[in-house]
């Protein structure tokens, strides 16, 4: 068996489904979307080469790039900031050997497993300024000063989308780190107790940085799936009103969809590739300097 | 046991081979699947074969009409209804892909129509109109030639245009009558804020509502503004252009529209309206068929108000009648053209007798009579349909996709008071020059 799998021939051959399926699935379409991004097309009539001009458009003369690229990182900020730490509380409260944790655990991850469609039209309905549940329940606690028009305003529109993703995908990051943290043998807690820490200084000085590997790859999903974020924008706002809310993933799909902007929509896609590979490329670079324990 | 790794190793080398023979095979079978056939035909077909058919439009009579036509014909009928926000993607992404349904709606409008027929993916229908005997049931003008001479759509529904619906009960429930001037909307607008009943139902989130909104107003300053600036007689940016939005504004002032109209979408600001809970909604004719049993008599009609400048307002209209109206299609790839023509054909004619059976309008001869009282509101509206002298096409149906949903956007500004109307129509001016 050893000869056999020590034969690059043999190794090839089993390499090869997974080389097939990448290749097919994610190269090919990238390649395929770079070269249509080089062009004027509908989607029915043949291709105008067009060589970049396609990019300098998107960089000088589209007035909705800079602010959907802002919004995105306003998703990356709120992610960071609340999505991130929460998740780390949740996932420090259900590694309790507490009766009822695991029931807890499964609820905070259940919203992940609902369909995000779903998931945005419940929370459309509840941001809805006439019936919806978040407006009553202000009015209801005499703060009908604080109720807003929520999806409807340009000043809210935004926040309130990135409020969704933020609570639904909390439950995904915790069960992340819920793993890591199990996986911090109770022996290192003990030593640190016996030396005196405990409580706070316990997670500072032996959870978290046992756990940055764990943060890290958190940290990556969260910031690429803030910046392709698409689903919740596109059912609760359409990107709208007046543009508040969008996002490169939105944009991208109106120009090829709605505008028939196949060449202009790949753009769009093509930046959001690179936008998100060198995102990634920097946080690691930037955690791994900060890495205390691998 | 060197013997038995080799065996065990030439046996997963074999397995693999033969599973990416396999997967190959199962893919070709799947490419070898014709456009215009899905998975739910085949085994369970009528003898007389299997259709897919999609639409997007929420009349109650399309389905049960369609099946109808397919227990006739004793074929098997796949009715795929598709959210209509959802459909204007889903049918451009499968005619780029290739992925036609045996026959299918399509929008009005100038793209909307040379996207399905510059693909090359409508079959001509020419040859069963002829053999059937029924091009001739057809009013005139009814079906449209190409400048191939071939006819590629049929009708299912009748001509829309745009009105003012109300409800009655609400109506006098605040003491004021429908809206025929610009004062007396306003008046009404703010009749309806005081007692806490929303005025105007509006799908702000879709955009084309509120577009039309403005397309309107234009009208009612000027019916032959939008013409000539388009002939170039004129600019984007002159007075009907600019009163027109200063109107609007005014109305986003006046908060003539339901609270948070901007995060609606069109089907909800109709059942806002349906639902007794909005007291106007200014749409196209086809809420009719859904307002009709909704609010039964307590559904109201005005045209448009006279809200601008135009001497003669009630004469002209917005509406569909153009030169790329709805459409029925049959996919030119479908594996059983001949069966898709026919049946498209047939639901045609009896889309239209539908229409009659409801006292509708109809695009067809028939003789079907209506059943039961035909709505009053209704009645009304077929009437000055029938009187109107100058029908303008709505906007985003006379310019390419592209100019439309810029144009949208920008229209947006409007509704959340970004622009005002200065800036509105030198930008409007920019984007329309783009054709």
């Amino acid at each position: 068996m050893e000869k056999a799998l020590s034969n690059r021939w043999v190794l090839a051959l089993f390499l090869l489904p997974g080389l097939t399926l990448f290749s097919v699935f994610f190269l090919y379409p990238v390649c395929r979307t770079v070269f249509f991004s080089l062009h004027e097309w509908d989607g029915i009539q043949p291709m105008k080469f067009i060589g970049l001009s396609n990019y300098v458009k998107m960089f000088t003369d589209d007035p909705n790039f800079y602010p959907a690229v802002q919004n995105g990182f306003v998703f990356v900020l709120f992610s960071l900031i609340f999505q991130l730490p929460a998740a780390f509380i949740l996932a420090m409260l259900v590694s309790r050997k507490i009766k009822g944790s695991k029931w807890f655990r499964n609820v905070y991850f259940f919203p992940v497993i609902m369909s995000t469609t779903m998931v945005s039209l419940l929370w459309s309905k509840i941001y809805d300024p006439a019936i919806g549940l978040l407006n009553a329940f202000l009015r209801s606690i005499g703060l009908e000063s604080m109720t807003q028009l929520w999806l409807g305003d340009t000043k809210t529109s935004l926040l309130s989308v990135v409020f969704v993703l933020v609570w639904q995908f909390v439950g995904y990051h915790m069960l992340i780190m819920f793993a890591g943290i199990q996986s911090i043998p109770d022996h290192i807690y003990e030593a640190a107790r016996l030396d005196g820490a405990t409580g706070w200084k316990s997670v500072r000085h032996i959870t978290l940085p046992l756990l940055s590997d764990v943060l890290k790859v958190d940290v990556v999903l969260a910031v690429v799936g803030s910046l392709k974020v698409f689903e919740q924008v596109y059912v609760m706002t359409g990107g709208g009103p007046d543009n508040s809310s969008t996002v490169i993933a939105v944009r991208m799909f109106q120009e090829a969809f709605l505008k028939m902007n196949f060449g202009y929509g790949s753009t769009l896609a093509v930046y959001l590739v690179v936008q998100c590979l060198l995102i990634s490329w920097v946080i690691n670079k930037l955690m791994s300097r900060n890495t205390v324990y691998s | 046991m060197n013997l038995s790794k080799r065996f065990i190793t030439s046996l997963l080398t074999i397995g693999l081979g033969a599973s990416l023979v396999l997967s190959g095979c199962g893919s070709t079978g799947g490419n070898s699947e014709a456009p215009g056939t899905n998975g739910s035909s085949g085994n369970t077909a009528k003898d007389g074969g299997s259709l897919t058919l999609w639409m997007f439009n929420t009349d109650d009579y399309l389905k049960p009409v369609a099946e109808e036509i397919a227990e006739e014909m004793n074929i098997k009928l796949n009715y795929e209804f598709i959210n209509p926000e959802t459909y204007k993607t889903k049918i451009k992404v499968a005619i780029s892909a290739n992925e036609l349904p045996d026959v299918f709606a399509q929008y009005a409008g100038k793209s909307e129509r040379e996207s399905v027929l510059n693909a090359k993916m409508a079959a001509p229908l020419n040859d069963t109109l002829q053999s059937t005997g029924l091009e001739n049931s057809f009013n005139d003008g009814m079906l449209i030639k190409e400048e191939d001479g071939n006819i590629y759509s049929l009708p299912y529904r009748p001509d829309q245009s745009y009105l003012l619906a109300y409800n009655k009960k609400l109506m006098s429930e605040l003491g004021v009558k429908a809206p025929t001037t610009w004062e007396e909307l306003m008046n009404i607008i703010k009749a309806a804020n005081d007692k806490g009943i929303a005025p105007i139902a509006l799908g702000g989130k879709d955009r084309w509502p509120g577009e039309i909104i403005y397309n309107m107003l234009v009208l009612r300053e000027d019916k032959d503004a939008y013409t000539k600036a388009q002939n170039g007689e004129m600019s984007f940016a002159d007075k009907p252009f600019v009163d027109a939005a200063d109107k609007l504004i005014e109305l986003v002032k006046a908060n003539a529209f339901q609270s948070g109209f901007l995060g609606n979408s069109d089907l909800e600001a109709r059942e806002l309206f349906y639902g007794g809970k909005a007291l106007m909604i200014i749409n196209g004719s086809w809420i009719f068929s859904k307002a009709i049993p909704a609010l039964g008599d307590d559904l109201g009609y005005v045209k448009f108000p006279k809200t601008g400048a135009e001497a003669d307002p009630f004469s002209s209209n917005m509406g569909e009648k153009s030169t790329a109206p709805y459409g029925l299609y049959v996919n030119a790839k479908s594996k059983q053209l001949e069966l898709s023509k026919e049946f498209a054909v047939r639901y045609s004619l009896k889309v239209n007798e539908s229409l009659a059976k409801l006292g509708q309008a109809t695009y067809a001869q028939t003789e079907v009579k209506p059943e039961g009282v035909v709505n009053e509101a209704y009645a009304q509206y077929l009437k000055d349909y029938s009187e109107y002298s100058y029908i303008q096409t709505f906007w985003g149906n006379t310019i390419p996709a592209a100019v439309n949903e810029e144009n949208r956007d920008l229209n947006q500004k409007l509704y959340t008071g970004s622009l005002p109307s200065s800036e509105f129509v030198q930008m409007m001016d920019k984007i329309m020059k783009q054709q």
